[in-house]
């Protein structure tokens, strides 16, 4: 784990996709800490996520990840090293076990040889799979599969690490245990979690960017999200900001 | 890496590709015994023949691991690491290959055994066929993965299997020198060896293949691909620039062995184990000539090629009859029977006409089939094959029992010895001259 104040670094990023712009201007700092991410679909939440995991380079704008330039070849490398990226659409090998699945991405992630299976036995312990571990993953259930994901996104104890709609498929008991390996990861690391469920966001996360049309429309803890919920519909006041928010930044 | 790898191919295609090029490989050669039972030069040169198949099947085995990446929809998060491409790839290739040239060197293994257990003669490097074989395994994985990468649909490996059958059947079977860029030979060239320099270009061709193959899109540079892709032009371009036929004959593989009497029987050394047999076969079927003079007393058990037995010995193509444990079955395939061959093979060349005269050519093959039953035995199989003077081995039908042959049999053998003896020394000068007139002749006289 290396130590940095400011892990991701985003300044007036456009991403274009043919003729529509996903990204349109946005500005973010994110430090260590478990930072939540969102927005209605199309928002640019999973764009975002991906400029950041290296996959999609900007049309414009700066991108820093560990004071690595993302825009470039130059630090790619260093930077992927110390990166956990679970995907929206998590594919994997299914005839592999859970074990050698994350086995796999730590040689990929380029792990020391001597820390695999340490690190392996970790991710596994902490994703909530010690007993599944040897089990195939055509055999998991879907929400097992997603600790699996989130199993191979941890396992170089990454300082960013990216979830993307990572509690898709979890029960209510695995996602209170979710939250808390979110807490604990984001003592030193940089944790991004791009949801749609604001509950989570309001559990785990200290703060929180709403985006709405490719633009960062709020930015706040949960708590001052919840404070803007005057006039939002939802159950709950994080809900209701949310909607809230969203509502003022389509009218304006 | 290795651990990687060990996983991909517990977990991967690679079981399912070693045991379909196993089946294949093994399917054929025990279909096909005579063709390398005791012989190492042949069994090499078979498995290469067996490349026309094998090499596809390995082209869309890569393929099919190529496209896994997409069809599992993990490129994006595999996009993610910090892994080196080529690292990736080449991971991706080993678990393959290695199911590949493990489900064929483990058939070939296999068969190797019985060989071994009876070969009479193991130098002329035919190992290095194998080896550029093995190469050329590893090469079509890594330019079907290449392929499978770029088009990653469930379709690429069917179809590019297909595409690499008919490409290989074309560069295999072309009448020049580009056969040398296939890894498949068109047919096994036995107790031959191919100059050393032309494995070695061979083998730099195919690992140049499959090192541009895994270059060019194990990164979004091209030059990396450039070194290996101007070895593979120059290795091409040197094996298109020789001759057609390169192989040489191995001496020490055709070098004449002899055993026994009446008749001394022959081999070439590497043809040898067959000796025993072929005694005890030819001693049994050769007794009915005995006393008939000028009939050869040195016959020669020979499978592809003539060794230098002198002009005075009759050669017997043994191939049809030998066994997966190197010993001769009476009967081969196509109704082949190995008495029918010696008793033809001995006696001048039944089928030596070459003009165009159906009367006289129909007077060569009465006589012969006449000769061969001088003494009132007839023969027990339909057809029997027989050695050119070049080598080639040719199957003839129509030798069984003719109502006109058997009645002119019979009537020679009513003569008296002293005038049977005379008419069968006649008939083998003039059989060996292929002389129509005199062989009509001699017939006239039974008739």
């Amino acid at each position: 784990m290396t130590i940095t104040s400011t892990h991701v670094d985003v300044r007036d990023l456009v991403v274009r996709y043919r003729r529509r712009t996903a990204l349109n201007g946005l500005d973010l700092r994110l430090g260590a800490g478990v930072h939540g991410l969102l927005g209605p679909n199309g928002a640019g939440k999973t764009t975002l996520m991906r400029v950041l995991a290296t996959v999609v380079r900007p049309a414009s704008g700066g991108v820093t990840v560990l004071d690595g330039d993302v825009t470039g070849d130059a630090r790619l490398r260093q930077v992927r090293r110390r990166l956990g990226y679970l995907p929206q659409q998590f594919g994997y090998y299914p005839r592999f076990t859970v074990r050698e699945f994350v086995e796999y991405f730590a040689w990929l992630k380029e792990v020391p040889r001597d820390r695999i299976p340490a690190a392996v036995d970790r991710a596994i312990e902490r994703a909530g799979l010690l007993d599944r571990a040897d089990e195939r993953l055509k055999r998991l259930s879907g929400g097992m599969l997603r600790r699996a994901g989130i199993a191979q996104a941890i396992v170089n104890d990454p300082d960013v690490l990216l979830l993307d709609e990572p509690t898709a498929g979890l029960d209510p008991e695995q996602r209170v245990d979710f939250r808390e390996l979110l807490r604990v990861l984001g003592v030193d690391a940089c944790v991004l979690v791009s949801t749609h469920l604001v509950e989570d966001v309001a559990a785990a996360c200290a703060d929180v960017t709403l985006l709405h049309e490719g633009r960062a429309v709020f930015r706040g803890t949960p708590a001052e999200l919840a404070a803007r919920g005057a006039g939002g519909d939802g159950d709950s006041p994080i809900e209701r900001g949310y909607t809230a928010v969203l509502r003022a930044a389509r009218s304006a | 890496m290795g651990r990687v790898v060990r996983i991909d191919v517990r977990r991967g295609i690679a079981p399912l590709a070693a045991l379909i090029v196993l089946g294949v490989t093994f399917a054929v050669l025990v279909t096909e015994t005579e063709m390398w039972a005791g012989r190492w030069s042949a069994l090499a040169g078979y498995l290469r023949i067996l490349m026309i198949v094998l090499v596809p099947l390995a082209l869309a085995a890569g393929a099919w691991q190529g496209g896994r990446e997409r069809r599992r929809r993990l490129g994006e998060l595999l996009a993610t690491t910090s892994l080196p491409p080529w690292r990736r790839l080449t991971a991706a290739w080993a678990p393959v290959a290695t199911g590949v040239v493990g489900g064929f060197l483990l058939a070939g293994g296999v068969v190797a055994v019985p060989v071994a257990l009876v070969a009479t003669y193991s130098g002329g490097g035919w190992w290095w066929l194998v080896v550029v074989g093995v190469i050329a395994l590893g090469a079509a994985v890594a330019a079907g993965l290449a392929i499978g990468t770029v088009l990653p649909w469930r379709l690429t490996a069917p179809v590019l299997g297909l595409a690499g059958y008919v490409v290989m059947g074309a560069v295999t079977y072309a009448r020049d020198s580009r056969v040398w860029l296939s890894p498949a030979l068109d047919d096994a060239a036995e107790a031959s060896v191919l100059p050393l320099g032309d494995h070695v270009a061979q083998a730099a061709w195919f690992a140049a293949i499959g090192a541009t193959a895994l270059a060019v899109v194990a990164s979004r540079r091209r030059w990396p691909a450039l070194v290996p892709a101007a070895v593979a032009v120059v290795a091409g371009a040197v094996l298109v620039s020789g001759p057609a036929d390169r192989w040489r004959d191995d001496a020490a593989a055709r070098e004449p062995v002899c055993a026994g009497t009446e008749p001394r029987v022959c081999a070439g050394r590497e043809v040898a184990f067959v000796l025993d047999d072929f005694q005890a076969y030819a001693g049994r079927t050769l007794t009915v000539y005995a006393g008939i003079e000028g009939i050869p007393d040195t016959v020669g058990a020979v499978t592809a090629y003539r060794p230098a037995l002198g002009d005075d010995a009759a050669v017997v193509s043994v191939r049809p009859y030998l066994t997966w444990r190197g010993t001769l079955a009476p009967t081969g395939e196509y109704e082949a029977d190995l008495e029918t061959d010696l008793r033809y093979g001995v006696l001048p060349n039944r089928w030596c006409y070459d003009g165009e005269d159906p009367r006289e050519a129909d007077a060569v093959w009465t006589a012969a089939d006449v000769a061969v039953r001088w003494n009132g035995t007839d023969l027990v199989g339909e057809v029997a094959n027989v050695m050119d003077d070049d080598g080639s081995i040719f199957w003839f039908g129509g030798v069984g029992a003719d109502p006109a042959v058997a009645a002119l049999a019979e009537r020679l053998r009513a003569l008296p010895d002293a005038a049977r003896y005379d008419w069968m020394e006649r008939y083998l000068v003039a059989g060996e001259a292929c002389d129509p007139a005199a062989l009509d002749a001699l017939l006239d006289e039974l008739r």
